[in-house]
């Protein structure tokens, strides 16, 4: 009874302090704060939305990734996930696929899954902590050179391809944002519905075994579920690193490790710090902009460092 | 002793001839644009090597040997072909140019600011290549094209290099000189010459004209459904607006008609 009240209090919080960072990134502009015009209301609104979508589905991926692979430091950057997302993109772009419907999300979903097995093969059996990160890291360097190879061919995607590599929320087309935000909400509320498994599986291997699950094929199932997501939210957003890392970390605090509690904030903490970021990297300047990736990676790689020491 | 004289003679003769081979101007351009004045000003006997985008005149690349990438040229087929003189564009080829002027290539960059600085490049590449004359008529050709064009009064625009993300080219690029030369005014000010900048702020300045060089009406329109007054000018040959060179009266012809021909469909 207890805990109900503690979840129905968590996601209160956690949806409280969404909507208002939501509501701040529509009404709070260069001009000032208020209700903008129709047409910019739209543009903002729009961004604002794949902002908290991408931000929420790359925090559930961390949340998944950090507890099956039982590494504090895992995120879908880092592991090479959303990396692989990209690869997938630009090779739709360099065969002139048309942006629209689920053709992105779902190749992009698909190339990450592919990496993350990549990454887990090259690190071996142990998964030690250190060599899922190394390898994540060689496999994103590869996939970045991949990615930079294709665009030297084709110099036209120059400009689009690399701002995409460094996170981009401006994305308006209502057919791409609507089937990834779909697609990430569905594997979300996936990997949501499996919090029993996760839960089981943060107490150890052997306890996870005892209760009755099959560990490999859950396992299994929840990185897929998660490398998906990193697709969809890549799909919209480009690489934006440190997301996925942060956001379970800051949710831990609140709610603790119960991935019942923990997922839902996790989500809500993505969500805010990426509308956050963005809000930087569009008013900084104004009205120039920064990649949103730039000012995630300034708030997260100190962050990464803080939990790596820890 | 005579065929002695005759043959040191032929055997001198020969020699100086071949010195004087050797001092022939042995151009590299990593510039299509520079690659188009060459040709335009007949000088492409002096020319050796050019880039794979040099695309324009079409023999070019057919009969000119390619040095690869404009980014990124291959230093090792610079050096093959022991250019006298390197001819470049500047921007975004830094770290070939200095690897370059280290080895003790004569580079020099021609990076036109407005059409002014372009009809002066014109006449060095004419005083570089021994076609002064042919270089001074070319001027006069474009000077007169030039002329005929209208001009247009009292008319925004902005300048997108790229839709996504939305990249346009400030007042410090020679495609807003070349605009202002047709008598629009460029809105983005900006210190940097290709800033990103905010969907939301090119919404507020409502510019009459935006000028696409890097997709189409098509896409541009599907990106940004909100930016729904301003005339889209979108050029079918974008090389002929984007190289500083001989074609870029063309191209200015061109945006003027295409402007007219949106400013007319918008109207109905």
């Amino acid at each position: 009874m207890r805990s109900k009240k503690n979840f129905i209090l968590i996601l209160l919080g956690a949806l409280a302090a969404g909507t208002a960072v939501f509501f701040l990134s529509v009404c709070l502009g260069p001009g000032g704060f208020g209700i903008p015009p129709e047409e910019i209301l739209r543009l903002r609104l729009m961004r604002a939305l794949c902002g908290a979508g991408a931000g929420a589905a790359l925090a559930a991926a961390g949340c998944a990734y950090q507890t099956v692979l039982a590494n504090p430091l895992a995120d879908p950057y880092l592991l090479g996930s959303s990396s692989g997302a990209a690869a997938g993109i630009a090779l739709l772009s360099f065969f002139g696929v048309s942006r629209a419907g689920f053709i992105y999300p779902l190749t992009a979903g698909i190339c990450s899954c592919l990496t993350v097995a990549a990454v887990l093969k090259i690190a071996g059996r142990s998964f030690s902590k250190k060599n899922i990160i190394l390898s994540g890291v060689a496999v994103n360097l590869f996939l970045s050179a991949a990615v930079i190879f294709l665009i030297s061919i084709r110099k036209k995607e120059f400009f689009s391809v690399i701002y995409f590599m460094m996170g981009d929320l401006g994305e308006t087309r209502p057919s791409l944002v609507t089937a990834s935000l779909g697609a990430a909400a569905a594997g979300s509320v996936f990997l949501f519905a499996k919090s029993r498994f996760l839960n089981a599986l943060s107490t150890g291997k052997t306890l996870s075994r005892q209760l009755g699950l099959d560990y490999r094929k859950e396992s299994l199932t929840a990185l897929a579920a998660a490398s998906l997501i990193t697709g969809a939210a890549v799909s919209i957003s480009g690489t934006i690193g440190f997301i996925g890392l942060m956001a379970p970390h800051i949710a831990r605090k609140f709610t603790g490790s119960d991935m019942r509690f923990l997922m839902p904030a996790a989500a809500a903490a993505g969500a805010v710090l990426l509308m956050l970021s963005d809000f930087a990297a569009k008013n900084i300047l104004f009205p120039q902009e920064i990649p949103v990736g730039v000012i995630s990676a300034m708030l997260g790689a100190p962050f990464f460092l803080w939990i790596y020491r820890k | 002793m005579r065929i002695l004289l005759f043959l040191s003679a032929f055997v001198l003769g020969s020699g100086c001839a071949r010195q004087n081979a050797q001092e022939g101007v042995r151009i590299v351009s990593l510039s299509p644009a520079i690659t188009e004045i060459i040709y335009a000003i007949g000088a492409e006997d002096k020319l050796f090597g050019i880039t794979n985008h040099c695309s324009w005149p079409p023999e070019a690349l057919k009969t000119k040997d390619s040095v690869g990438d404009f980014s990124f040229p291959s230093i090792e087929k610079i050096t093959e072909i022991q250019p006298s003189l390197i001819l470049a564009a500047g921007d975004g080829q830094g770290k070939a140019l200095s690897r370059l002027t280290n080895l003790g290539y004569d580079v020099r960059i021609f990076q036109p600011a407005d059409i002014d600085e372009l009809f002066a490049q014109i006449t060095e590449t004419g005083r570089l290549t021994g076609k002064e004359k042919n270089a001074a008529q070319l001027v006069k050709r474009m000077n007169r094209e030039m002329s005929s064009i209208p001009r247009i009064k009292n008319k925004s625009i902005f300048i997108a290099v790229c839709s996504k993300p939305l990249i346009c080219a400030s007042d410090k690029t020679f495609l807003s000189a070349v605009c202002k030369k047709i008598g629009f005014k460029n809105i983005s000010v900006f210190k940097n010459s290709y800033p990103g900048v905010n969907a939301e702020w090119l919404m507020l300045q409502k510019p009459d004209y935006i000028l696409l060089t890097g997709s189409s009406e098509k896409e541009f329109r599907a990106l940004y459904p909100y930016i729904k007054k301003s005339k889209i000018i979108c050029p079918e040959n974008i090389d002929m607006i984007v190289r500083p060179g001989p074609r870029i009266t063309r191209g200015m012809m061109e945006i003027y008609y295409l402007a007219k021909d949106a400013a007319k469909k918008n109207a109905e």
